[in-house]
């Protein structure tokens, strides 16, 4: 029993701290400009992250725990019954490993960034960190890995279109209705709730598998079991330990106004929600920034904090690479043998 | 949201309520000054200012009623402050009505003749000031389609204002009379030209309240 809990626990803790860090991405403005309560906004991300993990989730799960094995990991070769099923034992063991360490360097990434203030984005650190044992094993799926970082590049970017497609969009019919000030500001006060909810919806599709795919590709669990694993294990964070980020987040690259926000938080989860479908798990965190970053490019250069923009750049960039060191790591120290001296 | 909806209804009625009120308020300073310079102080006086103190405090009972209620509802953080603002500013202008009657009451003292047509005037500018403040407030809480053009008309009275206190002051220096009853002129005569300067603070924060809110 015990050792199961331990075999289960980076993931959780993964999935706690994607719960604690990306809720700030989805109701973090509306909290920290006093919108909408911190209390409604954690009870509906954690609602709604479960929803989504479970009804959408699977897709970036089978990606993740099947895309980036090369064939030969899956092949077993061997002439006896018996030597076939205990071929097959230590391959289900060494896949148990592997998820361990994956889910363990993967947690200890974000944990170690975020304690240092360093944005770190989750989808990256589990990636860095199978791509870290993969190389270990001298096993990895380039085709499924360069997928996979494609659609990172493509977050962004994503995201900076629908808030540039919506702004105008969501402007032209504010300026056909002109509504007066006590009746705009319900309802942006609603619209930022529904787009909440919407956004968790999201992040919990988009980063169930992140938190539990490593387990089905190990053979623990079940794909419909590792969405509920991960989904639980996000809203858990959400629940205990949102407050921090979700009180200081929306204002470091571009001061938000109510209907910015809105529509940051919406493009935000309609390209997370995309990526989900199409079954590759992206960064929250990526597609967040990439949305306000298209406030800043409607609004003009200026307004950008450059400063805060670096630093977000370089964290997503170390967090693979740190997460591929704690994994290599992690394997190299699992699989060390004591090999006693021949004379 | 529906029930937003009928709370900010009900805000927007106490609102509506108070801007008739102030400018009920001025009404009836405008009436009582106009009373006195052409009678003097008597009963009637005191009474008109009298009424004017009863409509200013009414005014801000009506504005402390606001600032709780507006807590209540469902109205952006940033809504309520520049809501806050604006109306603690506009809340000046009924009160300097009420120092200014009681200041002819407690201190007996009566405007000088000579600056008598220049005080109906200024009475004038600064009632149209008031007035256009009030559908400016209106408005920027409305459809925000005005509050720029009656800025601007504010501005233009707001100068007329200042150009009109330059004269009476002038004109009372010019006079032969000691030197504490100048001061004491002056200090009228600035009292009823810092309402068109407060008109004009009040514009100054409904148009950054107006543009902050354009898309």
């Amino acid at each position: 029993m015990m050792w199961t809990c331990i075999q289960y626990f980076g993931g959780a803790l993964l999935g706690w701290s994607v719960g604690a860090k990306d809720s700030a991405n989805v109701f973090g403005t509306a909290v920290s400009s006093r919108m909408v309560r911190y209390r409604l906004a954690i009870v509906l991300t954690a609602l709604f992250v479960i929803i989504g993990g479970i009804t959408q989730g699977q897709a970036g799960i089978k990606t993740l725990s099947e895309g980036l094995k090369s064939k030969a990991e899956t092949t077993i070769v061997s002439s006896s019954p018996e030597e076939q099923k205990n071929a097959q034992k230590i391959s289900t063991e060494k896949a148990v490993q592997t998820a361990m360490i994956t889910s363990f360097a993967a947690a200890l990434t974000i944990t170690i960034l975020t304690i240092m203030k360093i944005p770190a984005a989750t989808a990256q650190a589990v990636i860095g960190a199978i791509i870290g044992v993969g190389i270990m094993k001298n096993n990895l799926n380039i085709t499924g890995l360069s997928k996979i970082i494609i659609c990172w590049i493509l977050t962004p970017f994503g995201a900076v279109f629908f808030t540039i497609l919506f702004y105008w969009i969501f402007r032209y019919i504010l300026k056909k209705w002109n509504p007066s000030v006590l009746v705009y500001d319900p309802v942006i006060t609603f619209l930022l709730i529904i787009c909440g909810c919407y956004g968790a919806y999201a992040l919990g599709a988009n980063n169930a598998a992140n938190v539990a795919a490593v387990f089905v590709g190990a053979g623990m669990l079940t794909v419909n079991e590792a969405a509920i694993f991960g989904s639980i294990a996000i809203a858990a964070g959400v629940l205990t330990y949102s407050k921090p980020v979700m009180l200081t987040v929306g204002q470091g690259i571009v001061k938000l106004t109510s209907f910015t926000a809105f529509i940051c938080v919406l493009s935000h989860a309609v390209t997370i929600h995309i990526f989900a479908i199409i079954g590759v798990p992206v960064s929250s965190s990526q597609a967040i920034v990439g949305a306000i970053l298209g406030v800043s490019i409607i609004k003009g250069a200026h307004t950008v904090n450059y400063k805060t923009l670096r630093h977000i750049f370089a964290g997503w960039l170390s967090t693979p690479v740190i997460a591929a060191v704690f994994a290599a790591i992690g394997y190299f120290i699992a699989n060390l043998q004591y090999i006693g001296s021949v004379y | 949201m529906i029930f937003a909806f009928s709370k900010n209804k009900e805000l927007l009625a106490k609102l509506n309520e108070y801007l008739n009120v102030a400018e009920a308020t001025f009404n009836v300073f405008d009436e009582a000054v106009k009373y006195l310079l052409a009678h003097n102080i008597d009963e009637h006086f005191c009474v008109l200012a009298q009424k004017t103190q009863q409509n200013e405090s009414r005014a801000d009972d009506i504005r402390r009623e606001i600032e709780t209620f507006m807590y209540e509802k469902s109205l952006l953080p940033e809504t309520r402050e520049d809501l806050l603002n604006i109306l603690e500013t506009i809340d000046k202008i009924p009160d300097h009505a009420e120092i200014i009657v009681n200041s002819f009451i407690d201190q007996r003292t009566m405007l000088q003749p000579e600056i008598k047509n220049y005080t109906i005037e200024l009475l004038g500018v600064s009632g149209e000031a008031f007035r256009q403040t009030i559908e400016a407030t209106k408005n920027c809480f409305g459809k925000r389609d005005l509050v720029k053009e009656l800025n601007m008309l504010v501005d233009k009275n707001e100068n007329i204002g200042d150009d009109l206190e330059r004269k009476m002051i002038s004109t009372i220096f010019s006079l032969d009379l000691h030197t504490g009853d100048k001061l004491l002129q002056k200090e009228l005569i600035i009292n009823f030209g810092a309402i068109c300067d407060l008109c004009k603070a009040t514009m100054d924060k409904l148009v950054i309240c107006s543009v902050k809110r354009q898309v």
